[in-house]
């Protein structure tokens, strides 16, 4: 189908988009499209007004310096170009090399990914265990996202109708980090996805899980149960047999919510093991 | 038997342009000529124009070189040949994992090669799309759930192995040019070469068939029971 018909902004600063969307209730921002684009196609999404946000100077780019600081606009691709990020974080580029496909990898952003909080979305699980946040500016300025707080339920996160998120900030790393994603042969997404990063000697645990519940969350019966050991095989299986707990499971018909369950244990498994080097 | 049919004519119309008689042309390489006089050769295009233009043709000649025939066959064409999958399944999550296909087919002379091979990529695909992939699957109410692309599963070249193809020739008697069809030879072997690969690999589980696509939930619940 044809998107319903709607106005065009294309602001060229972060003040004027935040304008546009305060001026607007039923405005959508466009960042890298493959999202928005395809729900408005089947107006599943009908927003009056798009902000195209491409234009805007500083909102892609990659910094580096003991943690980093990503860009909202930096596309899958751009992480994937990033040796620097790679060194720093090989889990960022094992995330975005199995996001969608190279279409969707040179287009869809980062920023995108944590607004738009897609129940199947890959980096809402891998941000959530690198412990990231969010920076967003609105109208009345800015201010700073936990990543705990940020994924509310489906399609929702804690970001204000008038807010843009300007950036993406991941402290230094901890502890090997690793993403383990069942792929849905159809679609690309994540059935069930599980990101690890452990947290150095004495440290916690992080999982991210995304693809099972209705919002990425984390496994924290997982990580309690992990809390101050050693990784062995023996505590990686029995954590990882508590890994879906709490999570309001999705069902369709290429996986029931019993197969997600299954498959939550069986990647958090798989990513504590690798990421452990067992 | 239409090329026949359009040689006959083009020998007959260069018999006309050499001033030479039917029986003496010859017809090689492209090149109507008088036999022994390579020289004075007509090729396959000049005597087409000639026929096109239709300014001096032999009586009751027709213009063009253009022939239609009509070929009632004794007898349908047996293609066959042998396919043979290997597959990896996930012991954990039932994920089925094509990693080998080979496939040796007759279909009689090939014309070409490339176009043999082609039909063979695709029918291996959409077989093995079958057994692993595809599913139309409808609510109680009969509406299509797998209704776009998003859904319904087919496989991308990732997702295949490079087949290893190869050939028998048994020429057909049933036409001249002992052809057999082609079309399908990859399809009908290909889904049950993939399922009976599956369930091979799970059969010392107890296992003897399992309802396609073989999706990793369906092979993670009959690994289970």
């Amino acid at each position: 189908m044809y998107a319903s018909q709607f106005e065009y902004h294309r602001p060229t600063s972060v003040q004027e988009a935040v304008a546009l969307l305060s001026g607007n209730p039923d405005a959508k921002i466009l960042a890298g499209g493959h999202s928005l684009i395809p729900a408005m196609k089947l107006r599943l999404a009908a927003p009056a007004a798009i902000v195209d946000i491409g234009r805007i100077a500083g909102l892609r780019g990659i910094a580096v310096n003991g943690g980093a600081t990503i860009g909202a606009m930096t596309s899958y691709q751009d992480l994937l170009d990033s040796a620097e990020l790679t060194g720093l974080y090989p889990v960022i580029h094992e995330t975005a090399h199995v996001v969608g496909d190279p279409a969707v990898r040179v287009r869809g952003t980062l920023g995108g990914s944590m607004a738009h909080s897609d129940p199947a979305a890959d980096f809402p699980a891998v941000m959530l265990a690198l412990n990231a946040s969010v920076t967003v500016e609105g109208p009345n300025g800015t201010r700073t996202i936990a990543i705990d707080d940020l994924f509310v339920d489906l399609l929702t996160t804690s970001i204000d109708a008038d807010e843009i998120i300007t950036g993406i900030v991941i402290p230094a790393p901890t502890g090997a980090a690793v993403y383990e994603k069942h792929r849905h042969p159809a679609s690309g997404y994540a059935v069930v996805g599980v990101a690890v990063a452990l947290g150095g000697s004495g440290g916690t645990v992080r999982i991210g899980v995304t693809g099972a519940g209705a919002k990425a969350t984390r496994a924290t019966a997982a990580e309690s149960a992990l809390a101050g050991q050693t990784l062995t095989k023996e505590n990686i299986a029995a954590a990882s047999a508590l890994a879906a707990q709490g999570i309001d499971l999705n069902n369709d018909v290429y996986a029931s919510g019993e197969y997600r369950a299954h498959l939550v244990t069986v990647l958090t498994k798989r990513a504590l093991t690798r990421a452990a080097g067992l | 038997m239409s090329v026949a049919k359009v040689r006959e004519k083009a020998k007959k119309l260069a018999a006309h342009m050499l001033e030479a008689s039917e029986d003496d042309i010859v017809y090689e390489n492209g090149k109507a000529f008088v036999r022994g006089l390579l020289g004075s050769a007509k090729t396959i295009q000049e005597i087409a124009l000639a026929a096109h233009v239709a300014y001096d043709l032999p009586a009751g000649m027709e213009p063009f070189l253009d022939e239609t025939t009509y070929y009632d066959p004794p007898n349908c064409t047996f293609p066959f040949g042998t396919h043979i999958c290997v597959v990896e399944v996930d012991r954990e999550t039932g994920e089925v994992v094509p990693i080998r296909y080979v496939a040796v087919d007759d279909v009689g002379n090939v014309i070409n090669p490339l176009i043999v091979d082609g039909q063979l990529h695709g029918g291996i695909a959409q077989g093995l799309a079958q057994a692993l992939y595809e599913g139309a699957h409808y609510d109680d109410d009969g509406q299509l759930l797998t209704g776009t692309m998003n859904d319904y599963a087919i496989p991308k070249a990732t997702m295949v192995p490079t087949y290893e193809l190869d050939r028998t020739v048994t020429p057909s008697p049933v036409n001249p040019m002992g052809a057999k069809g082609a079309g399908e030879a990859g399809t009908i072997a290909s889904t049950p070469a993939v399922a009976n690969a599956v369930i091979d690999a799970v059969s010392h589980l107890g296992i003897r068939h399992l309802d396609m696509p073989l999706t990793p939930e369906r092979l993670w619940r009959a690994m289970q029971a």
